[in-house]
C-alpha cells in the first residue's frame, strides 16, 4: 500500500515537466522572464513585448504543446489555441489589420505640409538593404536575409509580415529583435545623430509648417494607395490598410469605425499577434547561432537606417541653403513617434528654443510608407 | 557568387524603387496641393464678389469699437469672453465684467507647448 503510494508519487514526479523538460526549454523560460522584466519594469515596447514574452514562456513549457506549431496531428485531431491564433500571422492577416489601426491613429498632416520629407523616409530604408547584403555574406539564405534586413525598417508589423512570408522559422527572433530595438531608439540613435552632424547643423530652426486642409488629408490616402499599389502590388496589403485606416480618420464620417480601428481592433489583434509570434520561439529553433546573428544584424540594420536618414538630411540641408535640420532625417526609420521625439530631444539639446517635433513627424510617417514599400520590393523579388 | 549578385540586385532595385515611388508621391502631393489651391482661388473670387457687403459691415464695426491698434478683433474678444463665461458658469455681465484683454509673455514650459501642439494636431 505504502509502496504503491510512493510509486504513484514517483511516477507523477517523473512525468512532470520538471523532470522531463529539456535544459533548453528552461533556458527559454528564463529568457521569457527576462523579456517580461524588460516589458514591465523597463517599459520596452510593453504593448507587444509583454504578449510576445508570455508567448515564448507558453511555447517552452515542457509537454504543454502550446507553441504556434502544435497543430492537429492525425485525423479528427484538433490543434491548440495558439496554433489557431497563429494562422492570422501565417496567412498575413494580423499585420495589415495592425496597419489599419495605425493608419487611423496617424496624422499625415506634417508630411502633406512638407512632402520633401518623404525623401528622408526613403533614405532611412538604406539599413534594410545594407543589412540584407550583410546577412547574405553571413551565409543566410536570400529569404532569411530579406527577413532580417526588414528589422532596419523599425516597423514591427512590417517585419512580421515579411518574415511570415519569407522565413517563418525566424519569426520569433526577428520579432523580438525588431521590438527590442524599437524600444531602444532613444539609446541607439542619439550617438549616431551627433556623430554625423555639426552643432551648427543641429541648431537650425526650421520654418513653421503650413496648415493642411481637410480635403488634402482626405485625398492623400487615396493617392498613396493608388500609386504604391499600382507600382508595387506586394506592398498593397500593408499600404492599403494603412491608408484605409487613415481615410476612416480623416473623412470624419465614420467616427465609430475609426475609433474601433484605433482602439478595440488594434488591441485585440496586438494580443493575438504578440502571443502567437512569441509562441514560435521554441527552444530548438531559437537557441541557435542564427539568433545571435539576427540580434547583431538587427542592430546594424537599425543603425544604418539612422545613418541613411541623417546623411540625406545633411544633403537636404545643403541643397536648401540650411533650411532643413538634418536631425529630422533620423526619424525616417518608422518607430512612430519615438524616432520623432528623439529628433526633437537632440535638437533641443543643441538649441533649447528649437521645436523639431512636428517637422520630424513628416519623415517619421514617411518611414512607415517607405518600409512598407521596401517590404513589397523584398517580397516581390525574394518571395 | 549567385547569392552575391542577387544581393547587389536587391540593394540597387530596392533603393531605386523606394526612392522613385516616394519621389513620385512627393510630386503628386505638390501637384494636388497646387490644383486644390487653384480651385480654391477661383471659388474664393466668386465668393468675394457676392459677399462684399457683409465684409464691409464687419470692418466698419471694428473701426468703431477698436480704439487701440494692438487690441484683438471684436470677434476674438467675443469668443474669449464667451469661453470665460462658459467655463465659470457665470451669467453674462453678472459676476465678471471684462474690461480689456492684454497679451502677456509666454510662461508655459516648452514641453507643455510641444505636447499641446501635438495633441491639437492629433485632433485636427
Amino acid at each position: 500500500m505504502f509502496q504503491e503510494l510512493i510509486n504513484t508519487i514517483v511516477d507523477l514526479i517523473n512525468s512532470s515537466g520538471f523532470v522531463r523538460g529539456d535544459w533548453k526549454q528552461f533556458l527559454m523560460i528564463a529568457i521569457a522572464c527576462l523579456l517580461i522584466y524588460l516589458a514591465v519594469v523597463k517599459k520596452y515596447e510593453p504593448l507587444l513585448l509583454l504578449p510576445i514574452a508570455f508567448g515564448v514562456l507558453l511555447a517552452n513549457l515542457p509537454f504543454a504543446n502550446l507553441s504556434s506549431y502544435d497543430g492537429p496531428n492525425g485525423q479528427n485531431a484538433v490543434g491548440g489555441l495558439i496554433y489557431y491564433l497563429y494562422q492570422g500571422v501565417k496567412l498575413g492577416i494580423y499585420p495589415p489589420l495592425i496597419f489599419l489601426g495605425i493608419g487611423a491613429m496617424t496624422d499625415f498632416g506634417p508630411l502633406i505640409a512638407n512632402p520633401k520629407s518623404l525623401l528622408l523616409g526613403a533614405a532611412a530604408q538604406l539599413g534594410i538593404f545594407l543589412t540584407y547584403f550583410g546577412a547574405t555574406l553571413l551565409k543566410f539564405t536570400p529569404q532569411e536575409a530579406g527577413a532580417i534586413g526588414i528589422i532596419g525598417g523599425a516597423d514591427g508589423p512590417t517585419a512580421i509580415f515579411v518574415t511570415s512570408r519569407l522565413a517563418p522559422h525566424l519569426l520569433g527572433p526577428i520579432a523580438i529583435a525588431a521590438y527590442s530595438y524599437m524600444a531602444l531608439v532613444p539609446i541607439i540613435q542619439p550617438p549616431i545623430m551627433k556623430a554625423l552632424t555639426t552643432k551648427k547643423e543641429r541648431e537650425i530652426v526650421m520654418e513653421q509648417l503650413r496648415p493642411v486642409s481637410k480635403l488634402e488629408k482626405v485625398i492623400f490616402p487615396i493617392l498613396v494607395t493608388l500609386l504604391v499599389s499600382l507600382f508595387i502590388p506586394d506592398a498593397a496589403p500593408l499600404v492599403g490598410m494603412l491608408m484605409l485606416g487613415n481615410l476612416f480618420r480623416e473623412s470624419g464620417v465614420v467616427e465609430r469605425i475609426s475609433k474601433t480601428a484605433q482602439n478595440e481592433l488594434i488591441n485585440i489583434i496586438t494580443i493575438f499577434l504578440g502571443v502567437s509570434v512569441g509562441a514560435t520561439a521554441k527552444a530548438e529553433t531559437f537557441l541557435s547561432p542564427k539568433t545571435l546573428g539576427i540580434i547583431v544584424l538587427g542592430l546594424i540594420a537599425f543603425s544604418f537606417g539612422t545613418v541613411g536618414g541623417v546623411l540625406f538630411g545633411k544633403l537636404m540641408c545643403w541643397a536648401t541653403g540650411g533650411k532643413v535640420n538634418p536631425l529630422i532625417g533620423s526619424a525616417g526609420v518608422s518607430a512612430v513617434p519615438m524616432a520623432a521625439r528623439v529628433s526633437q530631444k537632440v535638437g533641443q539639446e543643441a538649441n533649447p528654443g528649437n521645436f523639431l517635433l512636428m517637422h520630424a513627424m513628416g519623415p517619421n510617417v514617411a518611414g512607415v510608407i517607405g518600409s512598407a514599400i521596401a517590404a513589397g520590393v523584398l517580397l516581390s523579388i525574394l518571395g | 557568387m549567385n547569392n552575391l549578385s542577387l544581393s547587389v540586385n536587391v540593394i540597387i532595385v530596392g533603393m531605386v524603387v523606394v526612392f522613385v515611388s516616394l519621389v513620385l508621391l512627393t510630386y503628386i502631393i505638390v501637384l494636388a496641393n497646387k490644383i486644390l489651391n487653384a480651385v480654391k482661388g477661383s471659388s474664393g473670387n466668386n465668393r468675394k464678389t457676392s459677399g462684399n457687403i457683409s465684409v464691409q459691415e464687419i470692418s466698419g464695426t471694428r473701426q468703431i469699437n477698436s480704439s487701440d491698434g494692438d487690441l484683438p478683433t471684436d470677434e476674438l474678444i467675443a469668443v474669449i469672453t464667451a469661453a470665460i463665461m462658459a467655463s465659470g458658469n457665470t451669467n453674462p455681465g453678472y459676476n465678471i465684467r471684462l474690461k480689456s484683454f492684454r497679451r502677456i509673455p509666454q510662461t508655459t514650459p516648452v514641453w507643455n507647448i510641444a505636447g499641446r501642439n501635438e495633441y491639437i494636431a492629433g485632433k485636427l
